[in-house]
């Protein structure tokens, strides 16, 4: 089925439908929020009325809960093997057997108002990869609404780097086109669109031969990291049915960002390094390389919506009827933890960039949607990936306010009769008890996270060291706050019709202030 | 390296499934009071709850120990109990005891709240006069300060006024009268010819505990006080106790009759008196002589 020529393909939102399909596709984005509020308030209403009910659900819960992090604990310990076994790989040994020379790589670098430093820093990472600069191209994908700063800074870079990189294109995504949404989704599809018109299509290059890195401004390329791509590209059996995920690890600014910043970072980090291990789950996120071929027959990043890193795997995966799937690459690039000048406004600015995060809730509908309009694929599949991901949502929005926050509501709203069970006087106990065994998993997190730290720098105090290990005693806080209430407000915004923009994550560096 | 291999991850998943389906039933079980017996037989257990109002207090179940309270931790919570009757004693040096007799249902919590008045009270005399000393005035002659003039004690006109008013009840004013009875959050004592008996007159699903034995409650608990009362009301800060004026003294009872009601003594004495002002204090009056107690 070509389900991309189909008028569905492209739908951002249920107003984007109408007459049946639109109410079909709004009660799909009432689904995820639905089922979150569904879950809690029937947890709240449980524990009122049946308590004892309520009260076995959630030691149920709570034991679910500790099965599920030894699990996935698993998977995270597996991957933090796999990891080091292929930063320690040379890859330029690995690929020298392959004929690869025909390969480019486009590597997008969407750029809205970020400082001078932030860039550079990207591009000098990307000048410092082991791979023949001569087969990169570099596409700086500005914005017109950010103004002539931003225009200034594009020129600037362009300066610096053009004659280093096979070819370096800077765009302009122009503003306020109609039917695009504002952000990086349609930022860079015009990037690449121009990418083809002026560097592919003159210099004859093959579209199946270009590897798309779509990196984020801030996207800092291990060294190897394009030849473990290419490897893997020309290993697996056809590369146009595949995107490759890296890991994003949250490395540039650790050592300056607060905590609070770095436990919420290292845990997004971690959560990809499992599903990494769990590739049947994993969509794309955040910056993922795809080939352009593939971009091409479908027509790029969608514009009108802003969860487009997902959006695109799906795009691919309902365009070629089921069979496209993500290859955890498990190499890292590296990413800025949130940090602003405040605290405060750090924090804030986690809530809003783990709020946009969450705000993936609204490829639920369009998979939903797509997998009842594409019957060419199999319904197992179907199945599979719908319970896949609709669990992982509701999980997010539930799971840590289940186990941190309503494990105590039986005994609160159980009334006089409940109190007086044992059940009533065992449950703060055992849900206390079976959140300690779960919490030895941090621990666990805790190597990890140092194992993968950056050299300290030198103007970083010792205990600084010992802070980084300590932080991890904030999961439970951080988990409620910047992963549950965010991905419910998400899920509720959605429920509403209240749709999101993008939200541009604010890059700052403590060292241009010093 | 390759990833976890499928079969790793379906074996890795079937052995934490199995862990969570047999670990379900046992948890509930174990939450809900069942345990295994020496025999290995599932028997049902109950529980004990110990409200203790200070720390480093001995709580005994059946002479044993079970915790000495801390200040983080006054409350004893003991399962695992078989369903027959247990003596709890709660005791500390300096504190009167404080024992009950109650029986432990199965898969229930038996609660209890016990009080330890001191073995001494402590009694601080309100004198009718107070000193005030006056004030000297700077002059440019030199004078000798005059000696401190007796005034009369405001607070203790007060106190004395509450043994005289009659004409409040205890829902309204903040101090005790002698009126016949007393409601505190739904919970009605009545002196019926010397005698306390209270009830509840809430809802059937707020009744407190010691109503209660298993799924009866009854309508009405007489407080034993061996003679009959003069004078009463709810002690400060709890409802399940009740001071009394008897021939002998001032006494707290508690309310529970679940086995013979707990009774210490506040004060010994004939003709004695007491008031309690504001829920929080307690005023004693002996003839003309009028106390505050500190507890």
């Amino acid at each position: 089925m070509n389900y991309h020529l189909t008028p569905y393909f492209r739908v951002g939102r249920a107003s984007d439908l109408s007459g049946k399909d639109r109410l079909i596709y709004r009660a799909l984005e009432i689904l995820p929020g639905a089922l979150s509020w569904g879950t809690i308030l029937g947890t709240i209403m449980a524990s009122f009325f049946v308590p004892v009910w309520a009260a076995y659900f959630i030691i149920a819960f709570d034991l679910y809960w500790l099965m599920k992090n030894g699990y996935l604990a698993i998977h995270l310990r597996h991957n933090w093997k796999r990891i080091k076994h292929n930063l320690a790989t040379d890859w330029a040994e690995r690929v020298s057997h392959l004929k690869y020379e025909h390969l480019l790589h486009l590597i997008i670098l969407p750029f809205y108002k970020e400082d001078l430093s932030v860039v550079e820093e990207s591009m000098e990472a990307l000048l410092n990869t082991e791979y023949d600069k001569n087969r990169m191209a570099i596409v700086l994908a500005s914005e017109e609404s950010a103004g002539d700063e931003a225009s200034l800074i594009s020129k600037a870079i362009e300066d610096k780097y053009a004659d280093k990189f096979g070819h370096f294109l800077v765009t302009k995504h122009p503003a306020g086109t109609p039917g695009e949404m504002a952000g990086k989704g349609s930022n860079i599809s015009y990037a690449a669109e121009q990418s083809r018109v002026k560097i592919l299509d003159p210099n004859n290059i093959s579209y199946g031969d270009v590897i798309v890195s779509a990196f984020d401004v801030d996207t800092v390329a291990y060294k190897q990291y394009f030849l473990c791509l290419t490897w893997n590209f020309l290993n697996v059996s056809d590369p146009h049915k595949v995107s490759f995920q890296p890991v994003p690890f949250y490395n540039n600014n650790v050592w300056e960002a607060p905590a609070l910043s770095r436990v919420v970072a290292a845990s997004s980090t971690f959560w990809q390094m499992i599903q990494q291990e769990r590739p049947e789950k994993l969509a794309t996120f955040s910056s993922h390389s795809v080939s352009f071929k593939s971009l091409y027959e479908i027509g790029y990043w969608q514009k009108n919506m802003v969860s487009e890193d997902s959006r695109i795997f799906w795009n691919l995966f309902l365009a070629r009827d089921g069979d496209y799937s993500v290859v955890p690459i498990s190499y890292p690039v590296s990413m800025d933890a949130n940090l602003a000048p405040k605290f405060f406004q750090t924090a804030k600015n986690i809530y809003k960039q783990h709020r946009r995060w969450s705000w993936g809730a609204e490829n639920i509908p369009y998979m939903l949607f797509g997998f009842l309009k594409n019957k060419s694929i199999p319904f197992r599949t179907r199945l599979r990936m719908s319970i896949v991901q609709v669990e992982g949502f509701w999980s997010l929005a539930t799971n840590p306010l289940l186990i941190f926050l309503l494990g105590w509501l039986p005994v609160v709203l159980g009334g006089v009769s409940f109190n007086s069970t044992i059940l009533s006087y065992n449950l703060p106990f055992v849900t206390r008890n079976l959140m300690i065994v779960s919490m030895l998993g941090l621990v666990l997190t805790a190597i990890i996270f140092m194992s993968f730290l950056p050299p300290k720098p030198l103007r970083e105090k010792k205990r600084s060291r010992f802070y980084m290990g300590i932080q991890w005693i904030l999961v439970p806080f951080t988990i409620v706050v910047f992963g549950a209430i965010p991905g419910l407000d998400a899920q509720t915004r959605l429920m509403f019709g209240k749709y999101m923009g993008f939200w541009v994550t604010p890059k700052y560096r403590k060292e241009k202030q010093q | 390296m390759k990833p976890l291999s499928i079969q790793k991850r379906r074996i890795y998943f079937t052995l934490f499934a199995l862990a969570f389906i047999v670990g379900i039933p046992i948890l509930i079980l174990y939450s809900t009071g069942y345990r295994l017996n020496s025999a290995l037989n599932i028997i049902r257990t109950g529980g004990l709850y110990i409200s203790v109002p200070y720390s480093g207090v001995s709580v005994f179940v059946n002479d044993q120990i079970v915790r000495q309270t801390s200040v983080f931790q006054k409350n004893v919570f003991v399962q695992n109990l078989r369903p027959e009757s247990y003596t709890i004693r709660v005791e500390k040096d300096g504190l009167q005891l404080w024992s009950k007799e109650l029986i432990v249902s199965p898969q229930t919590v038996t609660e209890a709240y016990s009080f330890l008045l001191p073995e001494a009270a402590l009694f601080i005399e309100i004198t009718e006069f107070v000193e005030v000393a006056t004030t000297s005035q700077a002059t440019t002659t030199p004078r000798t300060t005059p000696p401190p003039k007796p005034q009369k004690n405001a607070l203790y006109t007060d106190i004395m006024n509450l043994f005289v008013s009659t004409s409040t009840t205890a829902t309204n004013i903040k101090a005790t009268t002698t009126e016949d009875i007393k409601i505190k959050r739904k919970l009605s004592v009545e002196n019926r010819n010397g005698t306390l008996v209270v009830s509840w007159e809430g809802d059937i699903s707020a009744i407190p505990h010691y109503f209660c034995v298993a799924s009866e409650c009854k309508e009405e608990i007489v407080i034993n006080t061996g003679s009959p009362v003069k004078t009463f009301d709810f002690f400060p800060g709890r409802d399940d106790l009740v001071i009394v004026t008897i021939s002998q003294g001032v006494y707290v009872f508690e309310i529970d009759d679940r086995s013979a009601q707990n009774f210490q003594l506040l004060k010994l004495g004939q003709g004695i008196d007491f008031r309690v002002k504001s829920n929080d204090s307690i005023y004693i009056k002996d003839g003309l002589k009028l106390y505050s107690v500190s507890l």
